[in-house]
C-alpha cells in the first residue's frame, strides 16, 4: 500500500522529478520497504548535434600520369568535378558515452580514369561512400577512451578501419594529452593503364599519433602533435602510367612500403576587445620516398555583427617530390627494377590556397560555442605551381538539438 | 631536437592555470576546433588527395579517389 501511495505522489508531482530529485522516467520499481530502484541506463539516448555540408569542387590541370591528353607522350587532363555531401551527428547516451558519426558521399566525374575506357565512359563517373564513427567513453573525470571504426566503398576500392585513442586532461583541463592508433585495410582492384584488372590487391596502414594542447592564457591555446604512418602493399594508383622513351607508356612502379612522419604545431589567439581570432599552424612532413614538405596556414576570424563572422584563410604548401618522379622514363632504365611515377601529386610543387567563410550563428542560450547552430557559405581557391588549380565551394548548416 | 626544445620552452611557462570562469573566450567557435569538423575534414581530404605529403599524423594516408598518395 505504501509504495502505491508513493507512486501516486510521484505522478502528482508537476515536474519530472520526485520529491527526492529522481527523474520519474528513471524509476524502475518501488519496493515494499519504500526503496526506489532507479534505472542505471537513465532515460534514453538523444541526438545532441546534427550538421550537413554540401560541397562541390571543380579541378583543372595536366599531369604526366594521365592518358587523357592529345599526345600519348604528353601530359593528360586532370579535370575533375566532385559533389561532396556530408552528414554528421552526435548521439549521446545517458551515461555520457558519445557517438560522433560522419557519412560523407563523393560523386566524382574525372577525366583520368575515364581515359582507360576505349569505347565506353564507364569510369568517368564514380560514387564513393564512407562511414566514420568515433565512440568516446569517459573513464574518469579526467580521461576518456575513444573507439574509431568505419569503412569506405567505391567502384574499385574497399576499405575498413578501426582504432583507439586515449586522452587525459591535466591541470584542471588546462592541458589535454592524447595518444591514438589506427589500422586500415584497403582492398582494391589494381586496374592497369590498359584497363585490364588482374585481381585483388591489398594495402595495410598503421598510424600512431601523439598530441598535446595547452592553455597559455584565457585567450591563447597552443597545440602540438607528432604522427607516424607505416604502409605496406600496393601504394600507387594502379592505372597511372609514365611516358617511356623506348615505347609508349609503362605503368607506375612504386615501392611496396612507406614510412611517413609529420610534426605540427598550432597557435590560437583571441583579441577580446575587437572579437578577432587568429589561428596559425605549421606542419613538417618527411617520408622514405624522399618527399619533404612544409605547410603553413593562417586564419583570421572577425565578427561583423554579434552573430555573424567572416573567416579569411591562407595556406601555403611546398613539397620536394618523391625521388622517382619522372616525366619521361629513359630507355636505359630497366623496367622491372626502376621505381617510377609521373603523378603530379608526387612531384615537386608549391601550392597556394585562399579561402573565406561567412557564418551566421544562432543560439537560444546566448553565448556562442562550438555547439551553436549555424549556417555558412565557404569558398576556396587552390593553385599549384605545376598547373593544377581548383575551386571549392560549400554550403553548411548545423543544429544544436 | 632544437625544434622539440623550442616547443618545450613554449609550453613550460604555460603552467599557469587558467581557471574555468576565465575560459569564456576559449569556448568561442573560432577558438574551438570542433566547431567546423565536417568542413575541416572535407578540406583535409581535398589536400590529401592532391598532395603526396598526406598522412603521418594519425589519420588515413592514401586510399580512395584514385589519389596519388
Amino acid at each position: 500500500m505504501r509504495q502505491w501511495l508513493l507512486l501516486c505522489g510521484l505522478l502528482l508531482v508537476p515536474s519530472s522529478v520526485d520529491a527526492q530529485g529522481i527523474p520519474i522516467d528513471e524509476i524502475l520499481e518501488i519496493q515494499d520497504d519504500g526503496t526506489i530502484v532507479v534505472s542505471r541506463a537513465g532515460p534514453s539516448w538523444s541526438v545532441d548535434r546534427f550538421a550537413m555540408r554540401l560541397g562541390v569542387f571543380q579541378q583543372t590541370g595536366q599531369g604526366f600520369q594521365s592518358q587523357a591528353g592529345p599526345e600519348r607522350w604528353g601530359p593528360g587532363s586532370e579535370e575533375a568535378l566532385v559533389l561532396n555531401p556530408v552528414m554528421y551527428t552526435r548521439i549521446v547516451q545517458p551515461d555520457g558515452v558519445t557517438h560522433d558519426v560522419y557519412l560523407p558521399v563523393d560523386v566524382v566525374t574525372a577525366a583520368s580514369p575515364d581515359a582507360l575506357d576505349a569505347i565506353s565512359s564507364a569510369s568517368r563517373d564514380t560514387e564513393t561512400i564512407d562511414l566514420d564513427v568515433y565512440t568516446r567513453v569517459p573513464t574518469s573525470d579526467d580521461s576518456a577512451v575513444t573507439l574509431h571504426w568505419g569503412g569506405h566503398a567505391e567502384e574499385q576500392f574497399r576499405s575498413v578501419y578501426a582504432g583507439t585513442a586515449v586522452s587525459y586532461e591535466m591541470a584542471d583541463d588546462n592541458a589535454v594529452f592524447s595518444l591514438s592508433f589506427d589500422g586500415i585495410v584497403d582492398v582494391l582492384d589494381p586496374v592497369q593503364p590498359n584497363g585490364f584488372d588482374p585481381g585483388l590487391d591489398e594495402r595495410f596502414t598503421g598510424s600512431l599519433n601523439l598530441s598535446l594542447s595547452q592553455l597559455l592564457s584565457p585567450t591563447t591555446i597552443v597545440i602540438g602533435s607528432y604522427g607516424a604512418t607505416a604502409q605496406i602493399g600496393t601504394l600507387g594508383t594502379t592505372w597511372n602510367s609514365v611516358p617511356y622513351e623506348g615505347g609508349d607508356r609503362v605503368p607506375d612502379f612504386l615501392p611496396n612500403h612507406r614510412l611517413r612522419h609529420a610534426l605540427s604545431g598550432r597557435l590560437r589567439q583571441a583579441v577580446e576587445a575587437s572579437r578577432t581570432f587568429f589561428d596559425v599552424g605549421y606542419r613538417f612532413y618527411i617520408d622514405d620516398f624522399d618527399l619533404v614538405a612544409h605547410t603553413i596556414d593562417a586564419q583570421v576570424t572577425q565578427y561583423l555583427a554579434p552573430e555573424v563572422s567572416l573567416r579569411v584563410s591562407y595556406r601555403f604548401h611546398q613539397q620536394s617530390g618523391v625521388s622517382f618522379y619522372t616525366e619521361r622514363l629513359p630507355i636505359t632504365a630497366p623496367l622491372s627494377s626502376t621505381f617510377r611515377t609521373g603523378d603530379s601529386d608526387l612531384s615537386a610543387f608549391d601550392a597556394h590556397e585562399l579561402g573565406a567563410t561567412l557564418r551566421w550563428y544562432w543560439d537560444p542560450r546566448g553565448a556562442l560555442t562550438a555547439a551553436s547552430s549555424y549556417l555558412e557559405l565557404t569558398y576556396y581557391r587552390y593553385e599549384r605551381s605545376n598547373g593544377l588549380s581548383a575551386n571549392v565551394a560549400s554550403l553548411g548548416w548545423g543544429w544544436q538539438l | 631536437m632544437r625544434l622539440a626544445l623550442a616547443l618545450l620552452l613554449l609550453v613550460l611557462p604555460s603552467c599557469v592555470i587558467v581557471p574555468r570562469y576565465q575560459r569564456g573566450t576559449l569556448a568561442d567557435p573560432a577558438m574551438d576546433g570542433s566547431s567546423d569538423t565536417i568542413g575541416s575534414r572535407a578540406m583535409r581530404k581535398f589536400h590529401w588527395a592532391r598532395e603526396g605529403a598526406a598522412g603521418g599524423d594519425g589519420m588515413a594516408a592514401g586510399g580512395g579517389c584514385g589519389c596519388g598518395t
